[in-house]
């Protein structure tokens, strides 16, 4: 379906643009927010991206292509709003409340913002890896094809990121009484 | 309780969270942005589908051609270099040789061109050019009066200094010696959208293309001097540069040279037909850079 779209897309047809977009607008959402880990900058990336895909469908020549091109695309726009001034406001984190932890997959509200800790300290690109290779599953190879990168550096990259979450995770469990005393 | 967190329980739940769902407004807006914007035409066999990453951009001494980039460009003076004479009327006759680009406000005739001027460009360029187009300071423009309007623009330019931000600019320079610097910057510059940094060709030569818009939804009126900034003139001069609007596409190809990189552009904005946008995609494909022979740094 989504060639079909990409065709008449292609051609110039916007309604068939649009409804591809909201084919694929909502998993580029998911990966862009788990990427920027802030709601509205995830929203522009998303938006710019898709914009962008409009533009350039024309250079498009694999039909069959249309999503990693498009997480291609999107993952640049994720690095790029990264890098932009960042907007002075305070984020409010809603933390889900200690009976809901376990449903969610944590033991406690310390693990949980310990593991977000951990994430935020990670580059946007160790960020995009993981969640292309975790979040969506992928096998490494699409995991490379989307990031654009060689398979090699897509292994390493995943590697060390993984590594270093682990040892931010193991280093904050080291200091349990700053944790606790940041939930007072 | 667990003792010890599951490294990969505490991974994959963490990324579970979060929203899965773009708002309907962004898909509004993202439908409302299309419905203004045309699609780009594909300029040559060159270009490629495949995105590289920012970690390729290091080409070294590979030539990078960058093509235009949209906007419009304010000079203090003219441009003048070796062979470059200027003249009221255009030339006669095209010739075998090409022929130096022209200082000043000139209508050209077709034919091939050259530029030699190092204050635009680190080595020769040369290229075809169809009746009808005129140059001012080095910029080639056609289809208006002026290159702040024309539906399409070439230039080539020496890039030492990218603002940080196109709107916010003033006071946000960042100087620039080697091509990937140049690129990095480019790709980087707030109040943008770009696509790229790709790796492309032109006339055999390696290169790395960015194309690059406004932000959707930017409003000119809210930036610095009410104006949008992509680059100064060299020095840096800011009474001089790159200027660019909403709704122009900038397509901008990087060319590392012995001397340091500098950049070829194109402009095309959403009043160009479609034969002036297959003209400027000829005018890119018959340009060729000779870095054989690059040209000496500008004597100071």
């Amino acid at each position: 379906m989504h060639a079909a779209l990409v065709d008449r897309a292609k051609q110039g047809d916007r309604e068939a643009f649009d409804a591809l977009a909201r084919l694929v607008g909502d998993e580029c959402m998911a990966i862009a927010f788990r990427i920027l880990r802030d709601a509205d900058r995830a929203d522009d990336a998303v938006q710019s991206a898709l914009i962008f895909a409009w533009t350039d469908l024309k250079a498009l020549r694999d039909h069959d292509r249309f999503v990693p091109w498009l997480h291609r695309i999107l993952t640049r726009q994720c690095y790029a709003e990264a890098r932009r001034a960042r907007r002075m406001h305070a984020e409010i984190r809603v933390l889900p409340r200690e009976t809901q932890l376990e449903s969610i997959g944590y033991d406690t509200v310390v693990e949980r913002d310990a593991i977000e800790r951990a994430f935020r300290r990670l580059t946007f690109e160790q960020r995009a890896i993981l969640v292309f290779r975790h979040y969506l599953g992928l096998p490494l190879d699409d995991v490379a094809d989307r990031l654009a990168i060689p398979v090699g550096t897509a292994k390493s990259r995943l590697y060390h990121a993984t590594a270093a979450l682990r040892a931010s995770l193991e280093a904050d469990a080291r200091t349990p009484t700053t944790s606790e005393e940041q939930l007072a | 309780m667990s003792a010890r967190p599951d490294f990969e329980r505490l991974m994959e739940s963490f990324l579970e969270e979060g929203p899965r769902a773009l708002p309907v407004s962004s898909y509004d807006a993202v439908r409302t942005a299309i419905d203004q914007k045309r699609q780009r035409f594909v300029f040559g066999p060159w270009r490629e589908e495949q995105i590289m990453s920012a970690a390729r951009i290091a080409l070294g001494a590979a030539a990078v051609v960058l093509l235009a980039v949209i906007g419009t460009r304010f000079l203090p003076g003219v441009i003048s270099g070796p062979g470059a004479t200027a003249s009221p009327t255009p030339a006669s006759t095209p010739t075998s040789s090409p022929l130096a680009l022209p200082a000043g406000h000139v209508d050209l005739a077709s034919g091939t061109y050259l530029i030699t001027d190092t204050a635009v460009a680190k080595a020769p360029v040369t290229f075809d050019l169809p009746g009808g187009w005129t140059t001012e300071s080095a910029i080639l423009f056609k289809g208006a009066a002026s290159p702040r309007d024309a539906p399409i623009v070439f230039a080539t330019w020496v890039i030492d200094n990218v603002y940080g931000d196109a709107c916010q600019w003033q006071g946000s320079l960042t100087p620039v010696t080697t091509a990937a610097e140049l690129v990095d910057a480019l790709a980087t510059q707030g109040s943008r959208k770009v696509v790229g940094p790709t790796g492309v060709t032109i006339g055999g030569a390696p290169a790395t293309m960015l194309e690059m818009s406004v932000a959707d939804g930017l409003n000119r009126a809210t930036c610095d001097a009410a104006t949008l900034r992509s680059w100064p003139d060299p020095g840096p001069d800011e009474s001089g540069g790159w200027r660019t609007n909403p709704g122009e596409v900038q397509t901008v190809y990087v060319i590392d040279t012995a001397n340091g990189p500098f950049v070829v552009m194109t402009t095309l904005r959403q009043t160009a037909t479609a034969d002036q946008a297959n003209e400027l995609r000829a005018l890119v494909e018959s340009v060729q850079v000779d870095l054989e022979s690059p040209q000496p740094p500008a004597t100071q």
